[in-house]
């Protein structure tokens, strides 16, 4: 790099691997000269810039391998060696003393170690300050902050006095967003210079390796820009050229000093404003002509930015707190409010504002395995879907957020005024379990300094930028954009997440609890029904057993009324019997797992009827009628003592007609098939319909028609277990229809 | 020699309705009678005080599925497991609708599974033909040596 040209083209990503900390040169405005100890432990010149000859009147190979006893005589060479072995551990660089060359030259010298040499860097002494005048100066700005609250009222005072002590035509304090781009909050300007308040800096205008090295070296003055650079020249070739990093004389790249020519400032200064180890902003200062402010003017305005600094994290960090209590204090709320819901969702379903509250959003959805529930501002539930597919599939980290969601996910350009900005969570990879926060556009007109796109595409396709030329204002409308998320709406989200996952992962147990708790009372249920069918059957068929045998075997010693008496204990036995074994097949359906196939339910039907009407026709006339009917899907047995329940039913309630007429049909409604049963029997009145289908309810005597009542009751429940409903319509003498429904399986053709 | 029905009964009701039902039936078989699983084991495996008796199996066993000590369902697992005993026809006699009890009853080789009707025609006719099924027209399977 000795060579720099003055002018050059620079594409950007040369630009940003620009070793800018290793020039290889200094400005003009003074000299540099590195000092390595030899082995008898005197200092000798390494390096020097090449105007060392000149601003020392002397040839510079009478430089270079000098000791610095011939050069500055005793008292020089022993603080020297004092500033490489005592102050080795010391902050970047260091201001030594002023010095009066033997060419008459009065100079500053600033120092500092690079590994085991010691670089002095000679510069030009300016007028000096009082140490009073600047004393006041700070003292009055620390008593000043400590009263300011307010970032804008803070970043104006700090410009102003930094104008006051470097009387520099104009100071801009500017902060970087997110995307690096710098937005200019104060101003202090002398009028000669054009204002720059409120106005956008590209983030390319100060490229990655500056943002380091401003970390590093939060100073920087650039007396003249139309400085001529000078090379260093080492005693012996070196492999690598001198790291510059803390070095007050250190050559800018060609790129900035175009910058500033075309920004037509021809001095510029600059001071790192450094919040919580990030480069939070800078502080630049410009003037018309080339101007220089001493060491010590320079470090009380780096002091200055230090304590803005701290008090703008301060200020961030309290601002930062009562935003996390607020969001923390909401957060607490909905999982208390979930905590009470029997269904804890409902806690948040039922709580729409605060969900939005949470990350301050306008909107917001919950996508849980197929349900999609939306609050607030959002886009339609097909977008919303979309989106969280998106996210799914694209395999998303568990919390995304965005503040322009059209940027990745182009479908968005659409939605920019409900979904501009996306946060979303994912408690879970396997099963959907998502909720999505939606902020608006908010359309903003960004002052740019210059048109901030202004590259140019090379004919190999590389992006080239060249140095702006024009920092006219430059309007831009930013569309699609919501507010940006900020960190403690991210970390609220976070939060959010890790307690949904504790309290979905505490139903879950409590969940596999109750299913443990519900089988063990099934299993209990089933060992209650296993005994009554063995126990309470035994004592009625003794009862029945040993009526049958008296009356067989003693019947001679038996009145009339006797034998009466016995068949009726007899006969109540068998009932008491009959009922038992209803009751026990009452519960076995409730406890049977259903065995669901498709099923003809034309074939069951018609085999049902054979089987009944083979059993208990006795020569009865009765005319059978069964429209077409659709396949199904059930259990078969269960359905088979449906179809044999009712069409029983319809034999037994026709009973008193001379032609018994029993009529099955189906139709479809909608998504179900509707079944029926239509008899010419006695029917019933039509006020006790609701009372059918209870167990052991009955409309009729029971010396008129035989049956425990729990029939229906059966029918009931297996249809209720097949998700379908009954209902009967009687006319009281005149027959009666009994209904029932079935879903439309869901594979089969309707 | 008809060979004799082994009733394991322990209900005394239970056990003279069978035994009525069984001589109502006309069979000439000795009814042998156990009152729990334990006495069925004796007998089929000579102990106790069958130790003794003449060797040979029954024609049939009637066996309760709820029984004291032993139940049905473990006598007919025992049995099963015994060269001599694996083919003796065994029939369940049950109060018990229960699917689970017929299913492991016939998992573990019963022969047939009859639930006890409450209507005592209806019984004696069950016993009556399982009586003469068993100890009359199924011919038993031939009796295997016994090994020395």
């Amino acid at each position: 790099m000795s060579a720099t040209p003055l002018t050059a083209s620079v594409n950007l990503t040369n630009c940003d691997r620009e070793p800018i900390h290793a020039p290889g040169s200094v400005q003009a405005h003074g000299f540099l000269l590195v000092f390595a100890p030899a082995p008898d432990g005197r200092l000798v010149v390494d390096e020097a810039s090449e105007n060392a000859q000149e601003w020392m009147q002397r040839p510079l190979d009478s430089i270079l391998g000098r000791t610095c006893m011939e050069l500055f005589g005793d008292t020089l060479c022993a603080e020297l060696r004092d500033e490489l072995y005592v102050r080795q551990m010391a902050p970047p660089n260091h201001f030594l003393r002023r010095i009066r060359l033997d060419s008459g030259h009065e100079m500053e010298i600033i120092t500092h170690s690079v590994g085991h040499r010691l670089v002095a860097e000679f510069e030009r002494a300016e007028e000096e300050l009082s140490p009073e005048r600047l004393n006041t100066t700070i003292v009055n700005v620390v008593a000043q902050l400590e009263t300011i609250r307010e970032i804008q009222e803070l970043s104006d005072a700090i410009t102003r006095e930094i104008r006051n002590l470097t009387r520099y035509d104009r100071i801009l304090l500017y902060s970087f967003n997110a995307d690096g781009h710098g937005t200019v909050l104060s101003e202090a300007n002398s009028g000669r210079l054009p204002a720059m308040l409120h106005l956008h800096f590209p983030a390319t205008d100060v490229p990655q390796q500056a943002r380091r090295l401003y970390l590093l070296n939060r100073t920087r003055m650039i007396p003249s820009v139309e400085y001529v650079p000078s090379p260093l020249r080492a005693r012996t070739p070196r492999e690598a050229p001198l790291d510059m990093t803390y070095c007050v004389l250190r050559s800018v790249s060609p790129i900035h000093r175009d910058y500033m020519r075309n920004m037509g400032t021809a001095a510029s200064m600059s001071f790192s404003i450094v919040v919580e180890g990030k480069l939070w902003g800078m502080i630049s200062c410009h003037h018309a002509e080339p101007r220089s402010v001493p060491y010590i003017v320079r470090s009380a305005c780096d002091v200055l930015t230090r304590i803005a600094a701290a008090q703008i994290a301060a200020n961030d960090r309290t601002a930062e707190y009562g935003d996390t209590i607020r969001l923390k204090a909401i957060e607490r709320d909905l999982l208390t409010s979930m905590a009470l819901e029997e269904k804890y969702l409902d806690g948040l379903t039922n709580h729409p504002d605060k969900v939005m509250a949470l990350t301050r959003s306008a909107g917001a959805a919950f996508l849980i395995d197929d349900a999609c529930v939306l609050m607030g501002e959002t886009p339609g539930e097909t977008h919303v879907r979309a989106i969280a597919d998106w996210l799914r599939e694209t395999g998303q980290p568990d919390q995304f957020w965005t503040d322009q969601l059209s940027s990745v996910y182009p479908a968005a350009k659409e939605l920019s005024n409900t979904a501009s900005g996306l946060m979303a969570i994912s408690l879970s990879q396997i099963h959907r379990f998502q909720i999505l926060w939606f902020r608006p556009e908010i359309l903003r007109t960004v002052q740019w300094a210059g048109e901030p796109l202004e590259k140019t595409q090379a004919p190999d396709g590389t992006l080239s930028i060249n140095p702006r030329l024009s920092f006219a204002s430059w309007s831009q409308l930013v569309e699609r954009r919501s507010g940006p998320w900020l960190a403690v709406e991210i970390e609220a989200a976070r939060d959010f997440r890790n307690a949904m996952l504790l309290i979905v992962l505490r139903r879950a147990e409590e969940m596999a609890d109750m299913a443990a708790e519900l089988e063990f009372s099934n299993k209990e249920l089933e060992a209650f029904s296993y005994s009554v069918s063995h126990d309470l059957r035994a004592p009625f068929r003794h009862i029945s057993g040993f009526a049958e045998l008296l009356l067989s075997e003693e019947s001679q010693q038996l009145s009339d009324k006797g034998k009466r008496y016995i068949a009726k204990i007899s006969q109540s036995a068998q009932f008491a019997g009959l009922l038992v074994d209803s009751l026990l097949n009452f519960s076995q359906i409730a406890r049977t797992r259903l065995d669901r196939r498709p099923l003809e339910m034309a074939t069951i039907v018609h085999d049902v009827w054979d089987e009944i009407v083979t059993d208990e026709l006795d020569g009865r006339t009765v005319e059978f009628d069964c429209g077409p009917l659709p396949t199904v899907e059930g259990d078969i047995h269960l359905l088979r003592q449906v179809w044999r329940n009712l069409l029983s039913n319809a034999l037994k309630y026709t009973k008193p007609r001379a032609v018994a007429r029993v009529d099955v049909s189906a139709h479809r409604d909608n998504e179900q098939y509707v079944f029926r049963v239509r008899d010419n029997g006695v029917g019933f009145d039509n006020r006790y319909a609701h009372k059918l289908f209870g167990a052991f309810q009955r409309l009729h005597r029971a010396e008129e028609f035989e049956g425990t009542g729990i029939g229906l009751a059966n029918v009931r429940r297996i249809v209720a277990r097949h998700g379908g409903q009954t209902w009967a319509e009687g006319r009281l003498d005149d027959g009666a229809d009994f209904f029932f429904t079935l879903p439309v399986p869901e594979n089969l053709p309707s | 020699m008809l060979r004799p029905i082994l009733l394991v009964e322990d209900n005394p009701n239970d056990l003279e309705l069978s035994l009525t039902a069984l001589s109502k039936s006309g069979l000439a078989n000795e009814v042998v009678i156990a009152r729990d699983g334990e006495e069925a084991c004796d007998y089929l495996f000579y102990r106790g005080r069958y130790a003794s008796r003449p060797h040979g199996n029954p024609a049939v066993v009637l066996l309760d599925i709820k029984l004291p000590k032993i139940d049905g369902l473990e006598v007919l697992a025992m049995l099963r497991k015994e060269e001599e005993l694996r083919h003796l026809p065994v029939v369940l006699l049950t109060s018990s609708r229960e699917e689970q009890d017929v299913l492991t009853g016939y998992k573990l080789g019963s022969n047939a599974y009859v639930v006890k009707p409450v209507a005592f025609p209806d019984f004696i006719k069950a016993i009556q033909d399982l009586g003469v099924f068993w100890a009359v027209v199924n011919e038993p399977p031939p009796m295997p040596r016994r090994a020395q």
